[in-house]
């Protein structure tokens, strides 16, 4: 999964879907494909990006030697080459091959696994259930009470 | 023949061994190729334009694969069956991946997507597959998702295969009420072998563009369809010819017909679509003249029948795939 994608997926449990809550991802293997750049499709994307999250996003996951995204979108963000070139990276050469993503209100788990990420909300028969919500409430209560 | 979507869920119809057979059938291939290229051809893109797309129900990607040829574009494939995303993955087919039951909505942030296709898919949804499903409720979220997540004026062209006028009517009921304008479009609509419904949708513009509406052959079956596409006025006149051929149906037995399959709410559902919702007939390759030397067969001549009918101002059924078909009285 690219941090593109990821950053216009959304919460879908139905409390959740009306609020378009963004979800926290976090990997445990990552790919980088080397796709070649692309400044007239970054600089397109730019405007439909929720940049906070995919600064986030791409901080937790970049490596060194990575390009580095600046903490804002700069003026001439959609024309500034430098820019766009990271932008690129970040949102269309980074690969989460495994991990997960966590809406940031219900707790709600969505894992991703072979680079690709399950959204299904419902249990299918036959399938592991998803993790319940529970648990993840439980952790972040622990979270608040070390603060 | 047996529908797949009436053995199993498509989860577990489009298992390991299924996924594998269909990616690798080449007649599968070569038709998935060719619909798509055509809904390619409806979504009426932007050249050169920096676009993000999606394919609904992407399968293994015989379909999104078509979308990678255009530059600058980028596309996500949904599919809720975990084999055949294996497959696409392993085939490398271009599109960002995501695992997704439609019926739950498409999972993108309102506004981020320029355009979708959707090839063979959508009919999985009339089926309630698990407990508690609601193949209505199901439909509709699909098409507010859709309609929400596509970036205005943004077209979605849905192929599918729709097993009976009802399903036809729910699904443009729910498109109407998501917000979408745009119309039903059939291919070779007298070839059972090729015939293809198409659904070309226009997100946020519940009222129909006619200029942006793909060319027809014979539109507007409705009398209060005003909207009509204006270039139809050649082909009507091209049609009256032929009405010198002394071939007329008895119209009344054509309409009993109808009306024991569809029953009496199909008129009340209709006038409510019809007021958004354009039909349109994609003309067929081969020439009016063409066909006429051709034997007319029953379907043509109902067909034929129903345009004078409506040329005159009368009251005339909507045309469906089963116009002019020998048919049993209930669906
Ligand atoms: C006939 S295949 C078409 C695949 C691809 N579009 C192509 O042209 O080759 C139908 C696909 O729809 C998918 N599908 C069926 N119901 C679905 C649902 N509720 N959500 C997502 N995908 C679904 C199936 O898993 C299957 O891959
Ligand atoms: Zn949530």
């Amino acid at each position: 999964m690219k941090l593109l994608t990821h950053n216009l997926l959304q919460c879908i449990v139905p409390a959740c879907r009306k609020h378009h809550y963004p979800l926290k991802v976090t990997a445990s293997l990552l790919n980088v494909e080397e796709n070649p750049f692309d400044a007239i499709f970054a600089s397109r994307m730019l405007e439909r990006l929720e940049y906070n999250i995919l600064l986030e996003a791409y901080n937790s996951l970049r490596q060194d030697g990575q390009p580095e995204l600046p903490p804002a979108v700069p003026e001439d963000g959609a024309s500034n080459e430098v820019f766009l070139q990271s932008l690129f990276f970040a949102i269309n050469c980074l690969d989460v091959v495994e991990g997960a993503m966590t809406c940031s209100s219900c707790g709600r788990i969505y894992p991703i696994h072979n680079s690709i990420p399950n959204m299904i909300v419902r249990a299918i028969e036959g399938e592991q259930p998803p993790q319940s919500i529970e648990k993840e409430q439980e952790d972040e209560e622990e979270e608040e009470s070390e603060n | 023949m047996t529908r797949p979507e009436h053995i199993a869920p498509p989860e577990l119809y489009y298992n390991e061994v299924e996924a594998k057979k269909y990616t690798q059938n080449t007649r599968v291939i070569h038709i998935q190729r060719k619909i798509t290229k055509r809904a390619i051809e409806l979504l009426a893109l932007p050249k050169n334009k920096p676009l993000l797309l999606l394919d609904i129900g992407c399968g293994s990607g015989l379909s999104g694969q078509e979308l990678r040829k255009m530059r600058h574009v980028e596309w996500i494939g949904l599919d809720i069956s975990a084999s055949m995303l294996a497959i696409a993955k392993e085939r490398d087919v271009g599109g960002d991946l995501c695992r997704s039951d439609l019926g739950e909505g498409i999972p993108f942030r309102p506004n981020t997507i320029d355009g979708a296709i959707s090839i063979s898919t959508v009919q999985w949804l009339f089926n309630a597959d698990f407990k508690d499903a609601q193949p209505f409720q199901r439909l509709k979220l699909f098409f507010q998702t859709l309609n929400h997540c596509l970036r205005r004026g943004g077209r979605a062209v849905i192929q599918f295969y729709p097993e009976n006028g009802h399903q036809l009517e729910e699904m443009q009921r729910c498109a109407t009420q998501a917000g979408f304008g745009g119309g039903l479009l059939c291919d070779y609509p007298n070839s059972t072998r090729q015939k293809k419904w198409y659904f070309v949708l226009f997100a946020g513009t519940a009222k129909i563009d006619p200029i942006a509406m793909p060319q027809a052959l014979m539109a507007g079956e409705d009398q209060n369809d005003s909207d009509t596409d204006s270039s139809d006025d050649s082909d009507e006149e091209e049609e009256e010819e032929e009405s010198g051929d002394g071939m007329i149906l008895d119209s009344n037995s054509d309409d009993e017909d109808e009306s024991d399959a569809e029953g009496p709410i199909e008129k009340k559902k209709t006038s409510v679509i019809q007021s958004n919702v354009q039909f349109e007939w994609k003309r067929e390759k081969r020439s009016q003249r063409d066909r006429r030397k051709k034997q007319k067969n029953l379907k043509q001549k109902v067909m034929e029948q129903k345009e004078r009918q409506q040329r005159q101002g009368k009251d005339v059924r909507r045309n469906t795939k089963y116009t002019g078909r020998k048919r049993k009285s209930g669906w």
